[in-house]
């Protein structure tokens, strides 16, 4: 009599060696903090690798490089995720017609909690609205952005009111 | 049970790839002219003096001047490595000199931002490493986030090509006095790492090697035969290796009884705080040094053992184990040149050429300090074990192997720099925060200018 099928399945693998380098890289962006994010989303028009701009990030937070400064960089971070947020909002998940809407989930309406998952649907995302002249690098920041909308748009709303208080003075 | 197999494409990491030039890489805003003086003097720019330099920027030391006898952040280190065509680190990706607290980028995850650049073995250290598994470091991306961080620390600015000859204390500090130049400093941190350990002097009565006999860390001619490896450890492993690989016979003397196979160069558990634990002030010197000689051992990472095992079984590796040495002398043409190991027991194995790897010794910061000043009881410095300050020069410091009776053996290692990097630049940076500096007088002013802008 052949033995039951375990109930259990202790078997697993370790993530893919060959995902492509924007998917390692969004990964890590995905724990960056906002300011990061948002210098690195203002320094994307600059170089096209999404790794090389998070490492200029890195280095223009140390201080160490010649200017612009990491908060120039993130001021014009805000304003490249202000002129894109309407259009990611209009092809995020809940819009009404939007190419990306059903690939939020999965077509029974629940979503994977996978860091990779999640990310290649931010990325979906971000190739489904309209969000202007986006090279790689961007297209990774916008998403990693999306991801964290909430966070970013407290974050751009600090900043600006900040500002706006110091232009009244 | 499953028995782990090492991938065996594992030690052929490329060397030398292409990595991208970080933006500001080449952006020295170095003044130029040598420093007279500044708050702190490195003296290394090894891994263990990097970590220094990169933590005392976090902790808004800035103005330090490192001096290095290659003149670049890890170029000795490096040049040891390539010499060994070694491809990668024992060490996993845990191990870096990056600041811990800072959030600077970690080595493993630098690695992974160059994901395109690495290959499909790489990869899966990677994947090892991030499941929590023992993982190697490709030498190519240790260089690679070396030179990272000297970038974004600015170190390449602040590192001047420098042989060190002597520390002259004074009250406030020390003059540094180099074949170069001449640095006023209120803190030294001396960063020395080891030098190769002589061959007995019974070998060949003491001074340079006979003719075709040469040190692990010196190149192997080429077009040999055959060659006799004397060691048992890893820089032992990469000579036999490498002469396997060209084909060459080889004979490999192992003065201890077996081979000693081991991921990592020390035990795992000296890595850790209940590890360095061992070596605390209470316990009693004799227990610790005993400790040390046991635990500071030759072993060789077991990645090599397939290969030395085929290579014994199918003759091309003879290995002569628990070998005395008596003697070693060049051969005459007539006897077939190159030289040969006389064996305690009269036998003599002769080799077109012979490459030593005996170890290495701690450097113990004398004769830079004074021996009064270094205070070394068995081979070993008299540091104080919070900060790592010289007890009887407390405005200098150890960073590295010559910590060992502090730190335990890890001491020496990339992990054990950081252990200790953060005592030293703590106690340093609280120090200048309270007034300990140098007196003015004497200062370089554009070099403070320069390195606090």
């Amino acid at each position: 009599m052949p033995s039951p099928a375990p109930a259990f399945d202790t078997r697993f693998t370790l993530p893919a060696v060959d995902d492509t380098p924007m998917t390692e890289t969004g990964v890590i962006l995905m724990g960056l903090d906002a300011e990061r994010l948002l210098a690195g989303l203002g320094m994307a028009t600059l170089n096209d690798d999404p790794a090389l701009v998070a490492l200029a990030v890195d280095q223009l937070r140390h201080g160490a490089a010649p200017p612009p400064s990491a908060d120039d960089m993130a001021a014009a971070g805000c304003r490249r995720w202000q002129a894109a947020r309407a259009a990611l909002q209009a092809a995020g998940p809940g819009a009404s017609g939007s190419a990306s809407g059903a690939a939020w989930g999965s077509a029974s309406g629940s979503a994977s909690g996978s860091a990779r998952q999640v990310w290649s649907r931010a990325l979906r995302v971000v190739d489904a609205a309209d969000a202007g002249d986006a090279g790689p690098a961007t297209r990774a920041y916008l998403a990693a952005c999306w991801l964290r909308h909430h966070e970013i748009d407290r974050y751009v709303l600090g900043r600006s009111s900040v500002t706006t208080e110091g232009t009244r003075r | 049970m499953t028995v782990f197999l090492p991938e065996p494409r594992l030690l052929d990491s490329p060397r030398h790839r292409g990595w991208p030039p970080y933006p500001a890489a080449g952006a020295s805003t170095r003044p130029g002219e040598r420093p007279a003086g500044a708050d702190v003097v490195i003296v290394g720019a090894g891994p263990a003096g990097l970590a220094v330099a990169c933590a005392l920027w976090h902790l808004g030391v800035h103005d330090v001047a490192v001096l290095d006898r290659a003149g670049r952040p890890c170029r000795r280190f490096l040049d040891r490595i390539d010499v060994l065509n070694q491809r990668v680190l024992r060490s996993p990706y845990q191990h870096h000199p990056g600041v811990e607290g800072y959030r600077d980028c970690e080595l493993l995850d630098f690695a992974r931002l160059h994901w395109s650049r690495l290959t499909e073995v790489e990869r899966r250290e990677i994947r090892m490493a991030q499941a929590g598994h023992r993982s190697v470091v490709p030498v190519d991306v240790f260089e690679a986030y070396c030179r990272y961080l000297a970038t974004i620390h600015r170190v390449y600015d602040r590192t001047w090509r420098a042989t060190v000859r002597e520390l002259r204390w004074e009250p406030d500090g020390f003059t540094v006095l180099a074949d170069r130049l001449q640095v006023r400093a209120a803190f030294v941190v001396l960063c020395l790492g080891e030098e190769r350990r002589p061959a007995p002097v019974i070998w060949w009565d003491g001074g340079l090697p006979p003719p075709h006999v040469s040190y692990w860390d010196e190149p192997v001619p080429a077009g040999l035969e055959s060659v006799v490896v004397v060691g048992a450890g890893l820089s032992a492993a990469h000579l036999i290796a490498n002469a396997l690989g060209a084909g060459q016979r080889v004979h490999w003397v192992l003065r201890e009884a077996s081979e000693r196979y081991q991921c990592s160069d020390v035990n795992a558990a000296f890595f850790r705080a209940e590890g360095r634990a061992r070596f605390h002030d209470a316990v009693p010197w004799p227990d610790r040094l005993s400790l040390m000689r046991r635990e500071r051992r030759a072993s060789v990472m077991f990645e090599f053992r397939p290969l030395l095992q085929a290579a014994e079984a199918d003759g091309r590796l003879t290995v002569h184990r628990g070998r005395a040495v008596a003697a070693m002398t060049a051969q005459s043409s007539r006897h077939g040149g190159g030289a040969s190991v006389l064996l305690s027991d009269g036998e003599r194995v002769a080799g077109d050429h012979i490459a030593l790897a005996l170890g290495t010794v701690p450097s113990t910061g004398a004769p830079l300090l004074p021996d009064r000043l270094v205070g070394a009881r068995d081979g070993w410095p008299n540091l104080d074990e919070r900060t790592l300050a010289y007890r009887r020069a407390p405005r200098a410091f150890a960073v590295g192997a010559a910590a060992g009776m502090v730190l335990g053996p890890a001491a020496r290692n990339i992990d054990g720099h950081r252990v200790a990097t953060a005592r030293v630049a703590t106690t340093i940076a609280a120090r200048l925060a309270d007034g300990d500096g140098l007196a003015l007088a004497g200062r370089a002013a554009p070099h403070r200018a320069v390195a606090r802008a």
